[in-house]
């Protein structure tokens, strides 16, 4: 019998899991991809490495590379950017960290609340949250990002619109900033240099500028992993949960299991969730263990997907229901001017728009590039449109990038400045997740199809979407852009949250506003499919990490007699050097 | 290629196949894809074709999404002086994909391979050419086509939707020079030549300070 069994390491799992390690509890982490515990080895720079979607380490697949990808079904043009591994998808994010909305929660009375989606709002206050956020932040830690070239351009088109600096941490009002990011700001060498024999730790610190945040982050070389640039999991959460022990007073170590895939969640004769059972990939042996609390972090597709799989109980039918995902779409500019667009981190600025979303410049390598210039619902430009409603708003072109055109664009990777919007996105019960019918089950069960009708989102969704589109344009144009690409995407799910939601009501919501599930006592979930609603546009993973503290602190409170500690301690970073000394006596790579 | 010539290509296609297309049930786009290249009478016809006929299939698609000097470029009516996707040299690593994708599909490569084909046919049956893909045949506004009704047929969206990223992902990347079993490149990739990359690196003299208001740089 464990305390605790946290079921997913990726941006959620790992941060209850190393919260309740530093508490004491036996907690046991199940991961279903790979360890990803050697990143100097395991990862590399190359794009046909990490990125291919059938056999790049950062698939969504099992640990054995030599065996296929993970099979789910996609009832619409997507791309799904899922990723297996202990990390998750915090191992090829860029690392952006905002706060949320402030509007998107329930104390909110700004003139503008009803610009938001006010039948989903968190079931609780957004000052409520907040000192989480800052637990959360100092732990990271969370920066303010430097500048590469093209965050300095974008800056001066943001102020070229006319839009004010935001200063502080919250989203105040329509505004630009420089991103809080979790990467270590650049020290010594890092981001002053190209030469690599001057790249090493400790002469670099920080973030070298290399240009592979979608590859993860082992720089600088050498360094403890703990003191890797980008703050993924990986590097952070989970070096300290496997060293609770040695840097917490009356901390307990976790047990780490990747390559253990959990396929059932059963219940005791209470109705309250009693054991997890997984598989393990190389061997194919099915294990079974008893938890005094189970928590569900495998994902916005995975954790709905193990509940449906495991029978439990859904009277309201809104597990995997209710999913946003920022309706995303790019706009990007031909530029006269050298924009750095395939180096330094992924993304280091952004433009906040309350209530409609978020503009974000976003740098890429060559292949992820093209790949996301050649994705569109809207057509090829100059032969069809598909029928898509969505204006140009003063781009020369809109669709997929084909032919000449993609030629064109692609005539030097470092004159696009790409500019990613995020959309504010309702709440729809008609986009989420269930069990395919069509395709075979795995080997882990009937197999997840992800249903988004994107030409059907609501009118208050597709009117931000398309207010963004014409800001984003707007903002390259006073650049000087020579042309501008609008892409229109279809379902791009780089950003997804709410699939079992937490509510004030209990007839659209999954969760109760401890994140404990309304139907089946001492199951919590802890992943961005927690989260009540889209957030408001900004990167979700910052948020999920202080609910996910927040969730560590109830547990141990509800069902472990503990008493609270984010208002009452100060938090350990994870670069601090008591975390240092620990993961390197405790020979992590 | 005028506009006038796409509309014309595209309503005669339009036309004469998308009330068959549309015919087919849809929910599981690959499977489905499956089931609408049987239905089409192609699946045999895919199952018997030659190894060459997806590789060929293949070219014509690179060709399409990144034009180059190449012969499938040249072919289809649009070409660039300079090389193109085809001479990236990973058609190979996009057919393993397609197939490793759909590990519950034997080959699903030759069967993807089929569906172009068989909508090329469709298209413009009398195509005539050097290659022995009727996709590879067409001209690059044939081809949007054959994209146009891949994208209004709900069981080949989500193909439709995947396959030009795709391509354009292997055409940019380094795949046609990566070698996974050493995890290292065998030459220098076209796709970072073509769009003027650096490469890979562990570090770039790329920061520019921290931003404050009126000033670029600090």
């Amino acid at each position: 019998m464990r305390d605790v069994i946290v079921v997913g390491a990726g941006g959620g799992g790992s941060v209850v899991a190393k919260e309740l390690a530093a508490r004491g509890l036996h907690v046991l982490l199940l991961e279903g991809g790979p360890r990803f515990a050697d990143l100097e080895h395991d990862w590399s720079h190359f794009e046909s490495d990490a990125n291919n979607p059938s056999s790049g380490y950062f698939r969504f697949g099992p640990a054995d590379r030599s065996q296929p990808p993970w099979v789910r079904e996609l009832a619409q043009s997507t791309l799904l950017v899922q990723l297996s591994g202990v990390g998750g998808t915090t191992n090829h994010y860029q690392g952006n960290s905002p706060r949320a909305a402030p509007g998107v929660f329930t104390d909110y009375r700004g003139a503008d609340r009803n610009a938001y989606d006010r039948a989903h709002l968190f079931p609780f206050g957004y000052r409520k949250l907040l000192p989480y956020y800052e637990w959360v932040e100092s732990t990271l830690p969370v920066a303010t990002a430097p500048m590469g070239l093209k965050e300095e351009h974008f800056f001066r088109g943001a102020e070229l619109l006319g839009l004010p600096l935001e200063k502080t941490k919250d989203i105040t009002r329509t505004a630009f900033r420089p991103q809080q990011n979790a990467i270590l700001q650049p020290h010594g060498t890092a981001g002053r240099t190209s030469d690599p024999r001057h790249l090493r730790f400790p002469q670099a610190h920080g973030c070298t500028f290399c240009g592979h945040c979608s590859q993860g982050c082992f720089e600088p070389l050498g360094a403890p992993i703990n003191l890797k640039a980008k703050r993924s999991t990986s590097v952070s959460y989970i070096p300290m949960a496997l060293t609770a022990d040695r840097w917490a007073r009356r901390g307990k170590p976790i047990t780490l299991i990747a390559d253990a895939f959990a396929v059932r969640v059963d219940t005791d004769g209470h109705g309250a969730a009693r054991s997890v059972t997984w598989r393990l990939g190389r061997t194919g042996e099915v294990h079974t263990e008893d938890a005094r609390a189970i928590v569900l972090a495998c994902g916005t597709v995975e954790t709905p997907r193990l509940w449906l799989n495991s029978g439990l109980p859904n009277p309201n039918g809104w597990v995997g229901r209710g999913l946003t995902d920022h309706f995303v779409d790019a706009v990007t500019g031909m530029m006269p001017f050298d924009t750095g667009s395939s180096r330094g981190p992924g993304c280091g600025a952004r433009i906040d728009f309350p209530g409609v979303g978020m503009l974000e410049p976003v740098g890429e390598t060559p292949g992820l590039r093209a790949a996301l210039s050649a994705f569109s619902d809207a057509g090829i430009p100059g032969f069809y449109d598909n029928g898509l409603p969505g204006g140009a708003h003063g781009a020369d072109l809109v669709g997929r990038l084909l032919g000449k055109d993609l030629k064109e664009a692609m005539a030097n990777v470092d004159r696009l400045l790409n500019i990613d919007v995020f959309t504010d996105d309702d709440v729809e019960m008609q986009n989420g997740v269930s069990l395919s019918s069509s395709f075979p089950p795995d080997e882990h069960g009937p197999v997840p199809r992800i249903e988004i009708h994107h030409r059907n989102r609501s009118a208050r969704t597709i009117g931000n979407r398309e207010f963004l589109v014409g800001q984003a344009v707007s903002l390259l144009r006073k650049l000087g852009a020579k042309k501008v690409y609008r892409i229109n995407k279809p379902p791009f799910i780089i950003h997804s949250h709410s699939t079992m939601r937490m509510g004030l009501s209990a007839d659209d919501s999954v969760l109760d506003g401890s994140a404990e599930a309304r139907w089946v006592k001492r199951l919590f979930v802890a992943d961005n499919s927690a989260l009540a609603n889209g957030i408001g546009g900004p990167n979700p993973t910052l948020t999920t990490q202080a609910l996910a503290t927040r969730t560590a602190e109830i547990i141990y409170i509800r069902y472990f007699g503990g008493h609270p500690w984010v208002d009452r301690e100060e938090p350990v970073s994870s670069v601090d050097p008591v975390v240092t000394r620990a993961v390197v006596r405790a020979g992590l790579a | 290629m005028s506009v006038e010539g796409r509309s014309a290509a595209s309503g005669r296609s339009r036309r004469s196949f998308l009330g068959t297309a549309l015919s087919v049930g849809a929910i599981a786009a690959l499977v489905e894809a499956q089931t609408f290249l049987r239905g089409q009478g192609w699946l045999e016809a895919a199952q018997g074709a030659t190894i060459d006929l997806p590789r060929d299939t293949f070219n014509g698609l690179f060709a399409f999404v990144v034009p180059g000097s190449d012969a499938y470029s040249i072919a289809q009516g649009v070409s660039t002086a300079d090389r193109g996707g085809v001479d990236a040299g990973a058609a190979d690593v996009l057919i393993a994909t397609v197939d490793e994708s759909t590990p519950f599909v034997p080959s699903f490569s030759t069967q993807v391979a089929a569906i172009l084909n068989g909508l090329a046919q469709s298209v413009n049956p009398g195509r005539s050419g050097a290659f022995i893909s009727p996709f590879a045949r067409l001209s690059f506004a044939e081809k949007t086509v054959v994209f146009q009704i891949m994208d209004a047929t709900d069981a080949l969206k989500l193909l439709g939707g995947l396959l030009p990223p795709f391509v354009a992902f292997f055409s940019y990347s380094e795949a046609g020079v990566y070698d996974p079993a050493t995890r290292s490149l065998t030459g220098t990739p076209l796709g970072w030549q073509l769009c003027d990359y650096q490469g890979v690196a562990d570090g770039r003299d790329e920061f520019l300070g921290y931003f404050t208001p009126g000033r670029d740089r600090e």
